[in-house]
């Protein structure tokens, strides 16, 4: 009932998406992200199934991601379609990587939001 | 010189598990090994990750040391949660949470619940919530002493279903609740293209946007663990509601124009509660008698719903939640109240709300009285 036990949900789900984000992240500056990996590949349909707000899917998970990766005024980060289409493809470059670092940014401004609050009421 | 600071915070993260870990092995009673458990693993996982963190080659700081001060940001804020959270609890067990580990663990035999029964702390400084990465339920100090706010425990019961919608048990309650969603997300989709057709509708267009947003992130589940709640416990959630709202609520139609927020209005949250305890034809008298003392309230206090109101919490939408929830929970075999499914504790606490409109001024005695006899029998 207090708003505890609804933060904590969307606390854990930020917090798969960001380790999500940061090993794909980490995975590219390794490889190039040329050839795509389970969580590259992973978060690439997740991105672009979340530009529809996973409808035609039918993808909870990317329905979740969608409403994280908004602001506090529910506007989107950026284009998740194309971003996504790029790192299902291997095709990214270091402009893909500024755009998954600013979806990591989000995150951890969600996550760290979300914690204050969560400490806040404790 | 960032990095040479994660060398040495990290260190001093591992001895802070070191010291934790120290605690948690201390003696408890027996209800809390799962939350023992439960925070020592917490500690393992966050050894290996500060591990990892400590071990790592850093050859590229400008791509890998924001990712590694995020990665340590959120280790910390695990352990800030085992200390603050897992090991708090269990630094202050006291006779009071004894008895209420002893009713919740009736109350999850008598509804069927689905899940291994939660830890109860009485360590909230707000009001009811629940931690399902402890499964540790939280309530304020004093609750174990009254009776009628006691049927939101089972609203927090249905939290932790979330967290764990994969189970093969729980499919037709995920299946109702993706379902549910997704309607929903079409119902907004369809008013945002009505929106797009007209010129000028940015406004519009944002504010659908927000509302949407605010359903998936957070209305929605909460929808379901208020119908949850009504149908495990039957009228006493709805008036429990009634109950919370007059003493701690705001504006009861207050609908976000501009920034989200985490709970839907109340008045929306009654609607569907009342819709649902329709449902069950014993109930519908008990549902007019709850509408009735609603409309009073917001009468009295001066409430009126915003034009953005009915449109950010349409009867449609509505309807569809309370149809979804019926389906999903029954769907997991939860023992629903309703006539002559017997079950002490939801009778109690749905007794207590006959007794207090019965004389109001003269219940606490009976409760009094009645919370007396449940600490001394083992009913609870």
């Amino acid at each position: 009932m207090s708003d505890l036990s609804l933060l904590n949900g969307v606390y854990a789900n930020v917090e798969v998406f960001a380790s999500l984000i940061d090993t794909v992240i980490d995975r590219i500056r390794k490889d190039g992200g040329t050839a795509p990996g389970h969580d590259q590949t992973r978060l690439g349909q997740l991105l672009v199934d979340a530009s529809d707000h996973g409808q035609s899917s039918e993808s909870y998970e990317a329905l979740v991601l969608d409403s994280l990766l908004r602001s506090s005024t529910g506007a989107p980060l950026l284009n998740f379609e194309r971003l996504g289409k790029r790192l299902l493809t291997g095709s990214v470059d270091s402009s893909d990587q500024k755009l998954l670092e600013t979806l990591a940014k989000g995150l951890e401004s969600e996550r760290s939001e979300v914690a204050s609050r969560l400490r806040g009421r404790r | 010189m960032i990095e040479e600071y994660l060398a040495g915070s990290v260190r001093q993260s591992l001895e802070r598990v070191r010291q934790l870990r120290g605690i948690v092995q201390g003696r408890y009673p027996r209800e809390y090994d799962g939350l023992r458990q439960n925070c020592l693993n917490k500690l393992d996982q966050a050894v290996t990750e500060l591990n990892a963190l400590m071990g790592e080659r850093v050859v590229d700081v400008e791509i890998q040391t924001p990712r590694r001060v995020r990665a340590f940001k959120r280790v910390v804020e695990h352990l800030n949660n085992v200390e603050g959270i897992g090991v708090f609890a269990l630094n202050r067990t006291s006779t009071d949470d004894d008895f209420l580990n002893r009713l919740i663990t009736d109350v999850c035999k008598e509804i069927l619940y689905p899940l291994i029964t939660p830890v109860i702390s009485q360590m909230s400084q707000d009001y009811f919530h629940i931690y399902p990465d402890f499964n540790l339920l939280c309530l304020p100090l004093m609750e174990s002493r009254f009776l009628l706010h006691l049927p939101d425990i089972y609203h927090e019961l249905c939290h932790p279903l979330h967290r764990t919608l994969d189970l093969p048990r729980l499919e037709p309650y995920e299946k109702a609740y993706k379902q549910t969603l997704f309607g929903m997300v079409r119902h907004y989709q369809s008013e945002m293209d009505a929106a797009d057709r007209l010129l000028n509708q940015q406004a519009r267009l944002f504010q659908l946007q927000l509302w949407r947003t605010c359903w998936v992130k957070y209305w929605m589940e909460e929808f379901f663990c208020d119908l949850f709640g009504l149908l495990a416990v039957g009228p006493a959630f709805a008036w429990s509601h009634y109950h919370l709202c007059i003493k701690r609520g705001g504006d009861p139609f207050h609908t976000p124009l501009m920034l989200e927020t985490t709970h839907p209005a109340d008045d929306a949250r009654m609607r569907a509660l009342l819709q649902m305890l329709r449902t069950n034809e014993a109930f519908r008298k008990d549902a007019d008698a709850i509408e009735a003392a609603w409309e009073e309230f917001l009468e009295t206090m001066g409430y009126r719903a915003p034009p953005e109101y009915l449109q950010c919490y349409s009867g449609i939408l509505v309807s569809a939640v309370v149809a979804g929830a019926k389906q999903g929970i029954e769907g997991i075999g939860l023992y629903t109240a309703g006539v002559g499914r017997s079950a002490p504790i939801r009778t109690l606490l749905n007794d207590a709300w006959d007794t207090f409109w019965m004389n109001p001024s003269g219940y606490q005695a009976w409760e009094t009285k009645r919370i007396l006899e449940i600490r001394m029998s083992n009913v609870a």
